[in-house]
C-alpha cells in the first residue's frame, strides 16, 4: 500500500525547469551506468579489479609486517593476537559476572534504571492500530 | 504572472549571495554533531554496546523497544539530529528505547559469524533489557541487515507466548530473496567473484569496497547532489541535513570477514534463505517460526533493497497479525529526514503503540 499523499504545489519559479533538468538527467545517468554495470564483461572486469586490489594489499601487508618484525616492533597480527585474549578475557568476566548477577538477581554493570511507570495507554484521540486493525495485511 | 516572475528573479539573484557567504561557511565548520540523544550504556562486549536512552516523559508504555542495525552502517542514522532522530521521537511519544551499536568490527573480528549476532550477541541483549526494564518481553526494530539479523533472532527463538521474549516484531527495508538484490547479485557471481580469496587476504572486508560499491549503484547521484547543495546553499536547513547524511552514508565500517563470506555464498549465491535451506548452527532457519505480530516497512524507490528482495519476507512470516506498508522514499530517506518524520515514524509509533500495553 503505497502512501499517495500529494505534495503541496510549489510556487512559480522559472529555475524550475533547471532543476528538472538536474534531476531526469541524474535519473538517464544512472540508468545507463546501470545498464553497463549489469553486463557480464563489467561483472569480470570489477572481479580482476578487486582481485588485484586484495593482491596488492596482502603484499603491502606482509611487506609491512617483515619491515616490522625486522625493526623489532609489534606487527598488526601481535596486536589482534592481543586483543583477541582481551576479548577472552572480557568474555570470560562477563560470564563470572552473568553468575554473579543470577546470584544476587541483577546484573552487574547495568546501573538501574529510572522507573518509570509502565501504564502508558495510546492516545484516545490518536487511535492506535489495535492488532487486527492496520490496513491491509498481505 | 511578470511579478510572479521577477519576484522569483530577484529571489534567485539574492539567493546567489547568500550561497557565496554560505559556501565559505560551509568549508570553514566541521561536521554537525550527530547522535546526541542522551543515554547509558548498559552492556559492552568487544566492539558491541547496548545503550538504553533516557526516558523523556513521566509514564512509558509497558513494553520497550530493542532497536537493531545494519553491520555495514553507523547507528546513528535513526539518531542523526534533534528534531530528526527517529529515537527522540520514539522517546518523547511515550516509549522506553535500547538500542544495539555494532561498533566498528576489528581485525579479530573477522571471525565472526551470523551465528554469533543471531544466536548470541541479541539475545544477550534482550536479556539485558528484560533485566534493566523488569519486563518479560521486548519489541524489536530492525532497520535493512538489522532487520535480517532480528528476522534470524525471531525465527530461532520461541516468542513471548511460548516463554520467549519477542512480544513484536518491526523489519524494515530487509532482504530475503537475494535473487532481487539486482547489481549486487551480479557483481557476486561465484564466476568472477572469489569471495574466499577476499575474505583469505583481507579479514574484515575494508569499508572503502562498501563505499565504493553502494555508490556505484547511482553513479550519478554523488554529482546531482553536489548541485543541488550548490543549488540549496543558502537554505541553512538543507546543508545542515545534507551533511549529516552525507556524513553518515561516508561514514562506513568494516564488514567482518565471516560474516561477508557466509551471507555472500549462502544468501547472496545460492539464494539459501528464500529455498528454505539456510541454517545456523545447524539449526534450520525457518521463519515461519516468527508468530509474533509482525511489519515490514518497505520504500517505494529502494535501490539498495529492492522490493523483489524484500517483499517475501511478509509472506514467509507466519505471524496472524502481520503487515506490508510500502512508503514514499529510498532506503535511508524511508527512516531519516523529512520524508520518514512525515511517514515512517507516525506509523511505527501507531503500530507498536497498540501492540505495546
Amino acid at each position: 500500500m503505497a502512501d499517495d499523499r500529494p505534495s503541496p504545489k510549489p510556487p512559480l519559479d522559472p529555475f524550475a525547469a533547471w532543476r528538472e533538468w538536474v534531476t531526469q538527467s541524474e535519473r538517464q545517468m544512472n540508468k545507463v551506468f546501470n545498464d553497463m554495470m549489469g553486463t557480464e564483461q563489467f561483472a569480470r572486469a570489477s572481479g580482476g579489479w578487486i582481485e588485484a586490489m586484495t593482491l596488492f594489499q596482502q603484499t603491502m601487508n606482509e611487506g609491512m609486517q617483515r619491515y616490522f618484525q625486522a625493526v623489532n616492533l609489534p606487527t598488526r597480527n601481535d596486536l589482534s593476537e592481543l586483543a583477541e585474549r582481551l576479548t577472552a578475557v572480557e568474555e570470560r568476566l562477563l560470564r563470572i559476572e552473568g553468575l554473579l548477577a543470577q546470584a544476587i538477581g541483577r546484573r552487574g554493570d547495568a546501573t538501574p534504571a529510572p522507573r518509570p511507570a509502565r501504564t502508558r495507554r495510546p492516545p484516545t484521540e490518536q487511535k492506535a492500530e489495535a492488532p487486527g486493525e492496520g490496513p491491509a495485511s498481505k | 504572472m511578470t511579478a510572479g516572475v521577477s519576484e522569483s528573479v530577484r529571489r534567485e539573484v539574492e539567493r546567489v549571495f547568500r550561497r557565496s557567504v554560505k559556501g565559505l561557511e560551509y568549508i570553514a565548520t566541521g561536521d554537525p554533531g550527530v547522535g546526541l540523544t542522551p543515554k547509558d550504556t548498559v552492556h559492552s562486549r568487544g566492539t558491541l554496546r547496548l545503550y538504553h536512552y533516557r526516558v523523556r516523559v513521566d509514564e512509558v508504555y509497558r513494553t520497550p523497544i530493542l532497536l537493531v542495525m545494519s553491520l555495514v552502517s553507523k547507528p546513528y542514522i535513526l539518531d542523526l539530529a534533534p528534531g530528526h532522530s527517529l529515537i527522540e521521537f520514539l522517546l518523547d511519544r511515550g516509549f522506553d528505547v535500547y538500542m544495539i551499536d555494532w561498533g566498528t568490527p576489528r581485525p579479530e573480528d573477522s571471525r565472526l559469524r551470523l551465528e554469533d549476532y543471531a544466536l548470541d550477541f541479541i539475545p544477550e541483549c534482550v536479556e539485558f533489557v528484560h533485566e534493566r526494564s523488569g519486563e518479560p518481553d521486548v519489541s524489536i526494530v530492525g532497520y535493512c541487515m538489522g532487520g535480517l539479523l532480528s528476522a534470524l533472532y525471531a525465527a530461532l527463538h520461541p516468542d513471548a507466548s511460548s516463554g520467549g521474549r519477542l512480544r513484536n516484531l518491526a523489519c524494515f527495508t530487509t532482504p530475503v530473496n537475494y535473487e532481487g538484490m539486482g547489481l549486487f547479485r551480479t557483481w557476486t557471481d561465484p564466476s568472477h567473484f572469489d569471495v574466499d580469496r577476499i575474505v583469505d587476504r583481507l579479514g574484515n572486508v575494508p569499508p572503502q569496497v562498501l563505499y565504493a560499491s553502494f555508490s556505484a549503484l547511482r553513479p550519478a547521484s554523488q554529482v546531482a547532489g553536489r548541485v543541488r547543495l550548490w543549488d540549496n546553499m543558502w537554505n541553512d536547513e538543507f546543508v545542515t541535513s545534507y551533511r549529516r547524511l552525507q556524513r553518515w552514508a561516508e561514514d562506513q565500517i568494516p564488514f567482518p570477514g565471516e560474516c561477508f563470506r557466509q551471507m555472500t555464498k549462502q544468501l547472496q549465491q545460492q539464494n539459501q534463505l528464500m529455498k528454505g535451506e539456510f541454517r545456523l548452527a545447524g539449526r534450520l532457519v525457518d521463519l515461519s517460526n516468527i508468530r509474533v505480530p509482525f511489519i515490514h516497512v518497505v520504500a517505494e524507490h529502494d535501490h539498495i533493497v529492492p522490493y523483489e528482495a524484500a517483499r517475501d519476507l511478509i509472506g514467509m512470516v507466519a505471524s496472524e497479525d502481520k503487515q506490508e506498508i510500502m512508503l514514499k522514499g529510498g532506503h535511508v530517506s524511508l527512516v531519516a529526514g523529512g520524508n520518514a518524520v512525515r511517514r515512517l515514524w507516525p506509523r511505527l509509533e501507531r503500530w507498536l503503540a497498540g501492540r505495546s500495553v
